[in-house]
């Protein structure tokens, strides 16, 4: 058989009933463009984790301590006293797995320049936070251990500070007041964002040591980052970092935990594996769209079968072989479905870019929501153009010519 | 060129008695001939001819073409028997529609390997008159030029042996005469012709008439 011609015949076929061609194209285009689309939000979901473990900082467990549940202290400061710089330093000396620690001070204050107030996150921490939390400056330079070991009063700022305190200036050399403390600005962070409810870019970074010391005069530290050198060893060192502060706390047997260790990055995962219905219902979801553009397929192939059983006739009059008819059927499915899989592609990245504009679930376009689909489509001509492909092939010629 | 023994064809009927609409009939038809084949409707005319066109098969006999036995050929081989030697024309035509005259002429082509199947179906259609239609969709074609593109698809691969069953049974007889003519010009070209008709002035034209009745073949004389 000429595979040319017999091609050439086959899109003439399809062009002949262009209604039936498009009806059946549109259901695998239905299907195929779902498939697109939830593969988008897939791959949106996939890439939101990783800007979260981004924005984290890669293999964090966060320490804090119990909150007071006391009834004469409930209330706002209600914050637990029981992580000690102690504790942090021990855990950084003691505990394998650990890769670096950053105590945090946190406090909501007013930073005052100029005349002008904005209320700042205030955190006292170590050269280590830059590290363990993804931080970098974007000008001038992060705390060292010089400025923790000296207590000094210098400041490192997030970009929504400098833009509401500063009016966008470098306020690099700048001295803020807060609390009545000034401090000199030596650094700027770059622009990370809001993560988990509070903007990371409004945060004024200074030394741990000054903190405690010189600002809020407390012995207790907010929590502690832990950053492990692996994400295979952090069950490990959450039992240890635990066994070690029940030690250090003396926490008898039979009393729970002064303070509890996230696992952030597998919180994120959870959160986003369990997150959304949706995101589990998604191949049921794609596999029902599909078998529907399929059956769809696969009627107008039938139907398309019996309105052509004279034609059928006369191409096995004129020396076609039942496996001639067979292939130019499956041919046929190939080509609705192929056309069908390109528009449901189209569709349904138009589909993710609007979605990802319009709504707030992060939709993506990737290589493997393009290619995925087209070997659906291919899979689909198969598995539902071949039963009809089959019933042409095996029609009885004379019989087939008799029927017009 | 056609030679056939003993063919016999029964069909079983629904309340299951037999039908014996070919009674091991014996024929010969020699090369260049026109023949006619009559009888009375239902009497096997069509069963007959799809045997020696090789679309069907007898229950028992021989059948040979061209000098050769093709009997007992397998469907491949029959397959190509009929893309190659045989050309087929239908009461009803049966082009594909919303397909323009050429393409439904190429349409043998497409299972041989003939080079250049446009410039065959073309002059195909130009041996039947229509090379002004080429590009015309069946619709857009009166029943005898329908019919005489389903002429040119039957002679688009150079076939000795032409098989037509009733031809002429759709058209009037203005357009059963510019058949016929078209007919006898391929006859008077040296093809071999096996016409099914009831019309028995075109029985009369053709050089010879076989009649098949209660199942046998009988070769009426010329008259
Ligand atoms: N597939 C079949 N099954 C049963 N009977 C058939 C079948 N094909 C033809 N017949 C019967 O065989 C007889 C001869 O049919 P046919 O050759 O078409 O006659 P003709 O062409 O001479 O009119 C008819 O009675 C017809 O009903
Ligand atoms: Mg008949």
């Amino acid at each position: 058989m000429k595979w040319r011609r017999n091609l050439r015949l086959s899109i003439r076929a399809l062009a002949a009933s262009k209604l039936r061609t498009l009806l059946s194209a549109a259901g695998v285009a239905v299907g195929i463009s779902s498939v697109v689309v939830l593969l988008g939000a897939g791959a949106g979901a996939e890439r939101a984790v990783q800007e979260s473990l981004e924005q984290l900082g890669h293999n964090l467990l966060v320490i804090n301590p119990s909150r007071i549940e006391s009834s004469a202290l409930r209330g706002e400061g209600a914050e637990g006293t029981t992580l000690r710089v102690e504790d942090w330093r021990a855990l950084s000396r003691d505990v394998a797995g650990v890769l670096r620690t950053a105590p945090v001070v946190e406090r909501p204050l007013l930073a005052q320049w100029g005349g002008d107030a904005v209320s700042v996150r205030v955190l006292g921490t170590t050269e280590a936070f830059a590290r363990a939390r993804n931080f970098s400056v974007a000008a001038g330079r992060f705390l060292d251990s010089h400025d923790e070991a000296q207590r000094s009063r210098v400041a490192v700022v997030g970009p929504v500070v400098v833009e509401s305190l500063f009016r966008g200036e470098s306020p690099i050399g700048e001295v803020v007041t807060i609390n009545g403390v000034p401090f000199r600005i030596i650094g700027v962070t770059r622009k990370k964002g809001v993560y988990d409810g509070g903007n990371e870019d409004e945060l004024v970074l200074i030394p741990v040591t000054t903190a405690m010391r010189r600002l809020v005069n407390v012995d207790y530290l907010t929590r502690i980052y832990v950053q492990t050198v692996s994400e295979e060893v952090s069950d490990g060192v959450q039992a240890s970092i635990a066994a070690a502060l029940r030690e250090r706390h003396a926490i008898p047997a039979n009393r729970p935990d002064d303070f509890h260790i996230l696992d952030q990055e597998a919180t994120i995962r959870a959160r986003r594996r369990a997150g959304g219905s949706l995101s589990r219902y998604v191949p049921w979801l794609s596999a029902l769209a599909l078998v529907l553009g399929g059956v769809g397929l696969l009627a107008v192939s039938l139907m398309s079968v019996r309105e052509r059983y004279a034609e059928i006739g006369l191409r096995l009059a004129v020396g076609a072989l039942p496996r001639d008819v067979l292939a130019q059927f499956l041919i046929e499915a190939l080509l609705v479905s192929s056309l069908g899989g390109f528009v449901g592609i189209l569709v349904g990245s138009c589909g993710i870019f609007i979605g990802a504009a319009l709504t707030r679930w992060p939709m993506e376009l990737r290589a493997d929501a393009v290619f995925y689909p087209l070997a659906l489509s291919v899979g689909l001509a198969i598995a539902f153009g071949v039963v009809p492909a089959f019933r042409a092939a095996r029609l009885d010629p004379i019989e087939a010519l008799k029927s017009h | 060129m056609i030679q056939f023994r003993n063919i016999r064809k029964t069909y079983e009927r629904p309340d299951r008695a037999r039908l014996e609409v070919l009674k091991d009939v014996d024929g010969r038809i020699e090369e260049g001939a026109f023949a006619a084949v009559v009888g009375p409707s239902g009497s096997g005319k069509s069963t007959l001819m799809n045997i020696l066109g090789l679309l069907d098969q007898p229950d028992s006999g021989t059948y040979t073409l061209n000098g050769r036995e093709v009997t007992d050929l397998d469907p491949t081989e029959r397959a190509r028997i009929r893309n190659q030697d045989i050309g087929f024309v239908f009461q009803q035509f049966h082009l594909l529609p919303r397909t323009s005259a050429v393409e439904n002429v190429t349409l043998p082509l497409v299972y041989s390997d003939v080079p250049d199947p446009e410039d065959r179906a073309v002059a195909a259609l130009a041996r039947v008159g229509l090379s002004d239609r080429l590009h015309h969709h069946p619709h857009e074609l009166s029943g005898g030029q329908q019919q005489r593109v389903a002429i040119a698809r039957a002679l688009v691969n150079n076939p000795r042996l032409i098989l037509a069953d009733e031809p002429t049974g759709n058209l009037d007889a203005e357009v059963t005469e510019e058949i016929m003519e078209i007919f006898l010009g391929l006859h008077r070209a040296g093809r071999t012709i096996m016409l099914i008709t009831h019309d028995s002035d075109l029985a009369a034209r053709c050089t010879e008439r076989l009649r098949i009745e209660d199942g046998r073949l009988f070769e009426e004389a010329t008259v």
